[in-house]
């Protein structure tokens, strides 16, 4: 029988529209949607479920039968085959455009698209039910019990940001804007370096710099000015590699990875790749540099506009993946603003970034020196604060102050 | 803070010097100066007026005279002072959020 019937039946004889409300079910009709959507028009209407009469009197072929099984049963089967036709419809659209002679690469971008669709659509946006607290109490559990865990979310290893915001948590999209050559990418891999120390895979997408150049520049990061500093590392001058060496294997060997991707090679990345790489290394935090580099899967017409499509997207990609996202973003300098962290307005999707962020963190630093202001421009769950930073970017030692001369 | 016509005289050319611009002095240079000291002195202040003086003379990609920032000074002054006003903002949450810290750590 097709599934739609049975679960439009199951409904009807259930009379429990709001459980399907609850699961958003509606991707799973197509044939039968004029069905559900009259189905749904009518509880909105009269608080219940229609009657099989009702029913029969606005569609008069319409299959009626006494479903057996529990809802939640058809629920699941209706998913199921929704899910399995969409992914027939995905594969044969591609074959097709494979056998016109199109780019394989546009073929496979236009795939994950459609497959995140398909998630999106198969019930990774879920809804939850406030009242059901046990989970919140178990969290809250293991962060008394365990020191480790008094960070809510991934420890960014700034004592003032993991006080105020609770480290970076599921969900969160977290954007560092500067103006350009202050220090926001070197800003982004030190949380991302601060995250692995403490255990978490990061991952970082960088489409800024060369695969080398990063790499060293975690190094940098990572030893703080203990063996070498990053000029020595890119110039190779001056560096001992017995010492480099040791120091490589003591930091890096039997540990969990920190994954990188570079633009080396890759033909477009936009929001579908971002997707495709979060599901290919499950990281437990991402690192996006910078945004105006990313493609957008969208094709939005302007500069302003394909900003704004990205920031909608990875806002959604962070919640869906329950992942916090931090998002690298320029600003251009106009007006001799450079004596100053920028303003959000100063950004050009300044309202979408204002919808979709749960921090915007503005940092400034000024030319050639080791002190950086950081300060929030918007915060979805703490009071705003400001810190200075204090950090030599070819040593790679850092600390947090509140005063400095320097500004 | 006050400063006589002949000091803000010497400021349009410390500042010239500083940031390497050529000073063209001009034959009203005296009553434009009073006019624009008056001017500060009653509604915003002297303090102000320096700033401006100097972000003028920094941005500025022309011979620098004294009347031409006097036509532009309003402009000038609206950004001096909204720029003074965010260093201030952000000295005042860096202070709250010291503060916070301060209390937060107590608490440990």
């Amino acid at each position: 029988m097709n599934y739609e019937i049975a679960l439009l039946n199951s409904i009807i004889s259930s009379g429990d529209v709001t459980s399907c409300i609850d699961q958003n079910i509606d991707s799973v009709f197509g044939e039968y949607e004029d069905v559900w959507k009259f189905i749904v028009s009518f509880h909105g209407e009269y608080g219940k479920a229609p009657a099989k009469d009702v029913v029969k009197n606005s569609f008069k072929n319409f299959e009626f039968f006494t479903s057996e099984a529990p809802l939640q049963y058809y629920i699941d089967e209706a998913k199921k085959h929704s899910l399995g036709r969409g992914v027939r419809s995905s594969l044969y659209k591609a074959s097709e455009a494979l056998k016109n002679g199109e780019d394989p690469a546009k073929i496979v971008s236009l795939m994950q698209s459609e497959a995140m669709e398909l998630m999106r659509n198969s019930g990774r946006l879920s809804d939850t039910n406030i009242v059901d607290y046990n989970e919140r109490v178990q969290i809250l559990r293991d962060r008394i019990e365990n020191p480790d865990k008094k960070t809510l979310g991934v420890p960014t290893g700034f004592k003032v940001i993991d006080a105020h915001f609770g480290g970076s948590q599921p969900g969160d999209f977290i954007v560092l804007m500067g103006w350009t050559g202050v220090g926001k990418s070197a800003i982004a891999r030190l949380v991302a370096a601060n995250a692995w120390r403490q255990g978490y895979v990061p991952l970082i997408i960088s489409l800024e710099m060369d695969r080398i150049q990063e790499e060293f520049r975690m190094d940098t990061i990572l030893n703080a000015g203990e063996h070498f500093t990053n000029t020595q590392l890119t110039n190779g001058v001056g560096i001992d590699i017995d010492d480099y060496t040791g120091w490589a294997k003591g930091m890096f060997d039997g540990k969990h990875p920190i994954h990188l991707v570079t633009s080396d090679g890759i033909e477009s990345a936009d929001q579908n790749f971002v997707q495709s790489k979060i599901e290919q290394y499950k990281p437990d935090l991402v690192v996006l540099d910078y945004h105006t580099l990313f493609d957008d899967a969208r094709n939005g017409g302007t500069e302003t506009e394909r900003a704004k499509n990205l920031s909608k997207d990875f806002k959604r990609i962070a919640v869906r993946n329950r992942v916090p996202i931090w998002d690298v973003s320029g600003v251009t300098m106009d007006g001799g603003h450079e004596e100053r962290p920028p303003e959000l307005s100063e950004i050009a999707w300044s309202k979408q970034l204002a919808y979709d962020a749960d921090m915007i963190l503005s940092i400034h630093r000024k030319r050639d020196e080791d002190i950086f202001q950081i300060v929030t421009k918007k915060t979805r769950r703490c009071a705003p604060f400001a810190f200075y930073l204090e950090w030599n970017l070819d040593s790679g030692k850092w600390k947090e102050l509140f005063d400095h001369e320097a500004f | 803070m006050s400063m006589t016509l002949e000091e803000v005289t010497t400021l349009f050319q410390e500042y010239c010097e500083k940031h390497r611009k050529l000073f063209l002095p001009g034959p009203n240079d005296g009553p434009v100066v009073k006019s624009l000291v008056d001017f500060y002195s009653k509604h915003y202040s002297i303090e102000i007026l320096c700033e401006s003086i100097e972000y003028y003379i920094k941005q500025s990609k022309e011979p620098v005279q004294i009347y031409n920032f006097a036509v532009e000074s309003s402009q000038i002054r609206d950004h001096v002072v909204a720029e003074k006003r965010r260093r201030e903002d952000f000295d005042k949450l860096l202070h709250q959020t010291q503060e916070r810290m301060n209390q937060i750590n107590r608490k440990d």
